[in-house]
């Protein structure tokens, strides 16, 4: 169990000035698992090769249990990282790829031996130890890569996109592997994905990073109830923003005057709510509610999509299939926003 | 027209002049070898002539000879071309130039470069002149033999100048499709330099590695003009004496020549199953 | 403090400047040599210069000049050659998978290894009696064996990226088969084409044995001229024609510098020069 924390870590490339890692400052819970969410290409591998050592930062510190660890050599610091082509040695067989980080270690063919079984169970490929990586399927080339990785006790794990070359069962597969193996055996991990439901499911904090900036942290129920901008709020799947005014417990705004949860900002402000919290068919005496027009619906199989319109304003909601069956374009619905799912953005 | 009679008709001019000129070439050499060329009226096969080179010393000392200069030289130049790939694929100012300079001799003839080697090395060449200056030497025969000298140091100087750049090109090109991921990954399992570069780098480019040293020594094995130039007069490599004795004024020499020749193109044969056999296991596994 | 470092170690730089320093060294004396006029030992550099060696190499009665023409004469003729009999291979290959196909690259292969020593011996006689030794024809010939397997397997890879769809699309649209090669293929295999001349071209153009024992001295090339002045103590000729001699290929690599570099096909093609 290591403690991890990057302080304003900072990483330019090339020629350019464009910051791949800006300024990044994040706490790893020790033996917790936490996801850097963002989108491709900004910057979140950049983070994990820094931490492992393969890239040197330009500013800032990476301290393990309060110690800084720049001075050291990546084969020092004990953080394996794990790539996301699973990068296993293509003339090794799969035993010998696993115990590639005990063998550098200089340990006894024995203990190689045995440890190598045991991580092979526990990532099921107990028969496949003289196979060559190519013979093997994606899923298992990727349970190989980490328990090549798991060998050697890593103070830190560092997965980068592990699941995103896996066909969608699989990916199930390796994501509960990891999620399993990870809360056993107490690990610090960082996992990068570009997968938001990746993100939430595995991950006990998150930290959104978008253009190299990191721009909120925290449990997965923040990013969708307590977002901290439209960015935030938008990477999430919100679609709603009502600009308006925050003032004792309510929000003015032309659709109608909202109640607030308690924490909400006051002032100029830009309200948001979620689509799929959106309450059809309500009493319009209740409330927050209010009167909208439906424009058209959009079937999305599992769900239909609402697009709504009430005093000029645009916005979406999320309902059953069953229950938007019997809707026709151009109704009149009263709907209500419960007052716990609104959020005020500054 | 169906697909096999196309190919067979794109292939066969290739295919016919390969096995006319190539095929044909060993197969009358080898005739020729064993005293049998109808062709000027010789029909009496004997081995004669394997007998009398397998019973001469000379043959032993010049397979030696060519023998201990193309491994050596092969040698020298895959170390040499493995450090200079290493450097070469790293980033730093001034790359383009250093990658130009290191490739501009790819297109020189090896004669030139003898011929650079014989004024750089022989005994009043450049560095016997340099020697004199510093007073290390009084005259050019105290410069060491470098050139026409019995370990045949000019001759693997002017290999190793010319094959460093053609292996490390094809180690770099290696290097580039490899790229640094497989090492990193490496040494964020705890290898260290050394071992990322001994466990993971060296393996992964020995495929490239071994063809390209395979070209050159079966290169260096059979060149003609490069240690008839530089070399000693005896022993002399084995192609020198092949060719020496296909030009002996006694034309019953010939039957020996086209045998050393066949012993240099059973050599190379062999070169090229151990290389086969290699590959296959390479990738079989 | 960095882990992986932009720059190198002043080894590394110390090992790259050595390593670059031997490879152009061996250079210098010939370009020296050459429009020195007296150079006598223990002098580092030339007491004398002058332009005499030049002067004769370019004067008609040297017989520089021809060598240049015949040498030049014979690496094109066997380069035309090898685009006709080499590009079908080549697209052979390239295109198709077909039984025995290992085998047939393999004899392909094998004149690129196996030295020309060993083959031209046996020829010697043959074509002495087709009337092919001792004429320029029969060296462009015997030139083929090195030659022809590199303009095949650069142009094997060529046509492996190549997609022949793109011929039927073009007859579809009403080309007939002569103006699909000219406008679609020709346009498509050009640059790899261009490249496999190019490396046929040195090919030929460093052969020493081959021509030695096929010209049987009548044949007078560039590199035959080369070696017996250099065998003469001619230092200064030697110089002159050396730096000649080497002047296409490095002109074609200074051209082509940023096309060549990680190509593998390339730097194998280059072996035999």
């Amino acid at each position: 169990m290591t403690n991890v924390v990057l302080e304003n870590l900072t990483k330019t490339y090339g020629q350019a000035d464009v910051a791949a890692v800006d300024n990044i400052s994040l706490t790893l819970k020790s033996g917790a698992l936490t996801a850097i969410l963002g989108p491709s290409g900004c910057g979140k591998s950049t983070i994990l090769k820094m931490i492992a050592g393969l890239l040197a930062p330009e500013a800032g510190d990476i301290k393990f249990d309060g110690r800084s660890v720049l001075n050291q050599k990546p084969e020092q610091r004990n953080a394996v990282m794990m790539f996301q082509d699973h990068l296993l040695f293509p003339y090794m067989t799969v035993a010998e790829n696993i115990g590639f980080g005990l063998k550098m270690q200089r340990q006894s063919k024995t203990e190689i031996q045995t440890r190598v079984g045991e991580l092979m169970e526990l990532v099921q490929l107990q028969d496949l130890g003289s196979r060559k990586p190519d013979a093997l399927s994606g899923g298992q080339q990727q349970r190989v890569a980490l328990a090549r990785a798991l060998v050697v006790k890593p103070k830190i794990l560092l997965l980068d996109e592990p699941l995103s070359n896996l066909d969608a069962h699989l990916r199930i597969e390796m994501r509960d592997l990891i999620k399993r193996l990870q809360q056993e055996m107490k690990i610090t991990t960082l996992f990068v994905t570009h997968d938001q439901e990746e993100a939430v499911i595995l991950a006990e904090e998150i930290a959104l990073v978008i253009d190299g900036r990191l721009r909120q942290s925290g449990s997965a129920p923040v990013f969708f109830e307590r977002p901290k901008d439209e960015t935030v709020t938008r990477f999430f799947g919100g679609c709603n923003f009502v600009d308006g005014v925050a003032r004792d417990g309510h929000f003015i705004c032309p659709l109608a005057t909202f109640a607030l949860p308690a924490d909400c900002r006051t002032g100029k402000g830009r309200l948001t709510f979620r689509p799929e919290n959106i309450r059809l068919n309500a009493d319009l005496s209740a409330e927050n509610s209010f009167s909208a027009i439906l424009i058209s619906k959009t079937y999305l199989g599992t769900q239909t999509r609402l697009h709504l319109a009430a005093a000029g304003i645009e916005f979406e909601a999320l309902t059953n299939p069953g229950e938007a069956h019997n809707l026709i374009d151009g109704a009149e619905l009263p709907v209500q926003l419960p007052k716990n799912s609104l959020w005020v953005l500054g | 027209m169906s697909d096999r009679w196309k190919i067979a008709l794109l292939l066969a001019p290739a295919v016919l002049v390969i096995t006319c000129l190539f095929l044909g070439g060993l197969a009358l050499g080898f005739a020729r070898s064993l005293n049998y060329m109808p062709l000027i009226g010789l029909n009496d096969i004997n081995l004669n002539a394997y007998v009398s080179i397998l019973s001469s010393s000379g043959f032993y000392k010049s397979l030696l000879l060519t023998t201990y200069i193309s491994f050596t030289s092969t040698l020298v130049s895959c170390v040499l071309a493995i450090g200079a790939a290493m450097i070469l694929r790293r980033s730093f100012i001034g790359k383009p130039i250093a990658s130009f300079l290191f490739q501009v001799n790819l297109t020189v003839p090896h004669l030139v470069g003898a011929i650079g080697i014989l004024y750089l090395f022989s005994q009043s060449g450049f560095f016997a002149r340099l020697a004199y200056e510093f007073e290390l030497i009084s005259r050019p025969a105290d410069f060491p033999a470098m050139v026409f000298d019995p370990a045949a140091i000019g001759i693997i100087l002017q290999y190793v100048w010319k094959e460093v750049p053609f292996i490390g090109v094809i180690l770099l090109a290696n290097m580039q499709t490899i790229g640094a991921d497989y090492e990193a990954a490496a040494r964020s399992l705890g290898a260290n330099r050394w071992q990322s570069f001994r466990f993971v780098l060296l393996p992964l480019i020995l495929p490239g590695l071994l063809s390209a040293s395979m070209i050159v020594f079966a290169f260096t094995f059979g060149a003609y003009e490069i240690p008839a130039l530089l070399g000693q007069n005896f022993p002399s490599s084995l192609p020198v004496l092949a060719y020496d004795t296909f030009t002996d004024v006694d034309l019953t020499a010939r039957p020996e020549a086209m045998a050393l020749a066949m012993i240099i193109a059973l050599a190379s044969a062999l070169l090229i199953a151990g290389y086969v056999k290699l590959a296959r296991r390479h990738v079989r596994q | 403090m960095t882990i992986k470092k932009q720059g190198l170690s002043w080894i590394a730089w110390l090992s790259l400047g050595l390593m670059l320093t031997w490879l152009i060294l061996p250079l210098l004396p010939l370009a020296l040599w050459s429009i020195s006029h007296r150079w006598y030992f223990p002098d580092i550099l030339p007491s004398e210069y002058s332009l005499h060696a030049w002067k004769y190499v370019f004067s008609d009665t040297a017989g520089v000049m021809t060598a240049l023409g015949q040498t030049t004469l014979i690496a094109l003729g066997t380069t035309a050659l090898a685009v006709l009999i080499g590009v079908p291979a080549g697209r052979a290959l390239g295109l198709y998978h077909f039984k025995g196909k290992a085998l047939v690259e393999l004899l392909i292969l094998a004149p690129t290894i196996v030295p020309g020593i060993a083959v031209v011996l046996g020829i010697h006689v043959v074509f002495l009696k087709l009337g092919l030794a001792n004429s320029l024809f029969g060296v462009m010939i015997v030139h083929l064996i090195p030659a022809l397997p590199y303009m095949v397997l650069v142009m094997a890879g060529v046509f492996a990226n190549y997609n022949p769809a793109i011929e039927a699309q073009a007859r579809s649209l009403g080309a007939n088969p002569l103006q699909a090669f000219w406008y679609v293929t020709l346009p498509a295999i050009l640059p790899g084409l261009l490249v496999g001349c190019f490396f046929t071209f040195l090919v030929s153009w460093s052969q020493y044995i081959l021509t030695l024992v096929i010209g049987g001295g009548r044949v007078a090339t560039l590199p035959l001229l080369l070696f017996n002045f250099a065998t003469s103590g001619r230092n200064d000729i030697t110089g002159a024609i050396g730096i000649l001699y080497i002047l296409p290929g490095v002109i074609v690599l200074v051209l082509a510098a940023r096309h060549l570099s990680g190509r593998n096909s390339a730097a194998g093609s280059l072996r035999q020069i």
